[in-house]
């Protein structure tokens, strides 16, 4: 599903510099991405989703080098291919939770907003417990609610690849446990990757493998 | 494009102070500039046509623009009186007829014009109901006047008193109304037009009382010497001429040492007009003669020096304005980097991000402009009754 190959990336004017050698995720793997703060686990997040592209060296995602497409073609493949969540969960406070949910079909003219969408977000927000919100403001809800309407614009179409960056961050235990499951759940469910940037070791056991970024970044901070 | 419109359309109704305060200030800007244009088109058109209409105005020396608005417009201070002897003073020059008037006096807000049938052909007023006024303590009324108080012919309308601490001063005359005037969209609409003596009557210089030869008046009369009889203080004047008293109203002194504010003057022809105001430039002269077009003009050219000035300032606030709007425009932007981070990262192309900020930006836009329409199809509509306001 991920293929990485002698990735070299640093970005301008900063002595950060990140080097992968080699590193490969299976289609429908979940892996954690775990290490000290500054090592790049989002940055290598934002290089598999086509975010930002290395300098040298390949990506291979779901079979598409990312790095050799134009800026339109991998913001397309992005919003088809890929569901992002997000820490501070990046809800947009003007929509209401449905209007949060559509955003990826409301803004990109890659994915059309058709009457299976709607019925597709209504089970989602059944199965995550936010039905009777769907019309409510986000400012309304609470941390572990605006989690769960990001994880529902995430995988509204199906993405085949999940990339998470500290997804429970902000949450407390109990809404820590109620997300990982309804993501668990559903990568499982639809046999999808999932790839997610976490400091909490308390849920590692949830993931088939590990990669600790302290054991094989080749990353070093000169001076 | 309709998902733009309505992920728009929220955004500017989440922040709706910021986009309504955004939406106001760029109506200000389109609306002062035109309005004000509007505004002034329509007061030159409003003056210079009534203006163009009356050849010149006679009247005691002083403000020419006092004369021509309280003549032509009804408002204003009330000019210096003349004596009537200025009216027989130009017919006898046979270079034009004149036409008396004496605004002076008022029932509510609107004027009693005291004058001869002459003005109402020479305004080309025309009757909706009743005639013109014939008899003594008859009067008129302009169309707007009828429909602000409900009056009609039949009823009948009472002068107001000057001053109502004034025991001594002039009583209320009770009026016939005998005609409405049609709408001519003139200051005429506005006005009460009676015949001259009946102002001079409101004025005290004419009255009506029983009569003293009579022995039920007995008790009226102080002395009697050489067949005149003087009244003693308990006389009543009649505040209303009837059919019955008319008979008995009366002058005391010489009609034509009495009041008016003005003589408007219709040359025959464009040599008598010169000739006359030839007449009037004497230094000793104590009369002024004016051609109300010129003192229109001279009035239209400060107002638009005026304009040009109020331009000049709603080109510089229109200019900061704009300039805080964009201000206004970028510090959102950062305060919305977030958000469009967050879209460039879920893979939101560039183009629709832009063209997302561009509709809310053309939202406003739009909606500044369709507000300033509406205020300048208003200020059109309504324009005559703010200048009415404004000016007089």
């Amino acid at each position: 599903m991920i293929r990485i190959s002698n990735l070299q990336f640093a970005y301008p004017n900063s002595s950060f510099n990140l080097g992968i050698e080699d590193l490969h995720i299976n289609k429908g793997e979940a892996v954690a991405v775990i290490g000290p703060s500054g090592t790049g686990k989002t940055t290598l997040l934002n290089l598999i989703a086509g975010v930002i592209k290395p300098q040298s060296g390949e990506i291979l995602t779901d079979n598409s080098a990312l790095s050799s497409m134009s800026d339109k073609q991998r913001r397309d493949f992005r919003i088809r291919n890929i569901g992002m969540i997000f820490q501070e969960f990046e809800l947009l406070e003007y929509l209401n939770v449905h209007d949060n949910i559509l955003l990826p079909y409301r803004m990109s003219s890659a994915l059309t907003l058709e009457k299976d969408v709607h019925q597709r977000v209504e089970k989602l927000v059944k199965r995550t417990g936010i039905a009777d919100k769907l019309k409510h403001p986000i400012r309304h809800l609470s941390q572990g609610e605006r989690q769960r309407v990001a994880f529902c614009r995430a995988v509204l179409s199906d993405p085949p690849l999940l990339l998470a960056d500290e997804p429970t961050g902000n949450l407390d235990p109990e809404n820590t446990d109620l997300v990982l499951d309804i993501l668990f759940e559903h990568v499982r469910s639809v046999g999808a990757t999932l790839v997610t940037v976490t400091h909490e070791r308390s849920y590692l056991e949830r993931f088939d493998r590990i990669l600790d970024f302290a054991d094989f970044r080749k990353a070093r901070a000169h001076g | 494009m309709g998902d733009m419109i309505y992920m728009a359309w929220r955004y500017l109704v989440y922040n709706r102070i910021k986009t309504a305060i955004l939406i106001l200030s760029i109506a200000l800007i389109a609306f002062l500039p035109i309005g004000l244009n509007v505004l002034v088109s329509q007061s030159s058109e409003s003056l210079t046509v009534r203006a163009m209409s009356t050849p010149l105005v006679i009247g005691e020396k002083g403000s020419p623009l006092e004369l021509t608005l309280n003549s032509l417009y009804f408002e204003s201070n009330t000019p210096p009186e003349i004596s009537y002897s200025q009216v027989q003073r130009v017919n006898e020059t046979n270079l034009a007829n004149a036409i008396p008037l004496y605004n002076r006096f008022r029932s509510k807000e609107f004027p009693i014009v005291g004058t001869s049938i002459d003005y109402l052909d020479f305004r080309n007023l025309k009757l909706a109901q009743g005639r013109k006024m014939a008899l003594l303590g008859e009067c008129i009324l302009g169309g707007a006047v009828a429909e602000s108080l409900g009056l009609s012919v039949g009823d009948s309308i009472i002068s107001t008193p000057e001053s109502a601490f004034d025991l001594a001063g002039i009583y209320p005359l009770k009026m016939q109304i005998v005609g409405v005037l049609e709408y001519s969209g003139t200051p005429d609409d506005r006005a009460i037009f009676t015949d001259l003596k009946t102002t001079w009557i409101i004025s005290g210089l004419a009255h009506g009382h029983q009569d003293l030869a009579k022995p039920e008046a007995a008790t009226h009369v102080r002395e009697k010497e050489n067949g005149n009889i003087i009244a003693n203080a308990s006389v009543v004047n009649y505040n209303e001429i009837t059919d019955e008293n008319r008979d008995s109203f009366h002058f005391h002194g010489d009609p034509s040492t009495f009041p008016i504010t003005a003589v408007i003057a219709l040359p025959h022809d464009t040599k008598s007009g010169t000739l006359l105001q030839g007449k009037y430039l004497a230094d000793t002269e104590r009369m002024q003669i004016i051609r109300p077009s010129q003192v229109v003009d001279d009035l239209l050219e400060t107002i638009l020096t005026i304009q040009q000035y109020i331009l000049a300032g709603a080109a510089l606030t229109g200019g900061s304005t704009i300039m805080t709007a964009i201000l206004v425009f970028v510090l959102s932007l950062r305060l919305r980097h977030s958000e469009i981070e967050t879209m460039h990262r879920i893979g939101v192309p560039n183009h629709r991000v832009i063209a997302l900020l561009g509709t809310e930006i053309a939202v406003v836009l739009i909606s500044g402009i369709v507000l300033a329409a509406i205020l300048t199809l208003l200020l059109a509509r309504y324009g005559n009754f703010l200048i009415h306001n404004l000016l007089f």
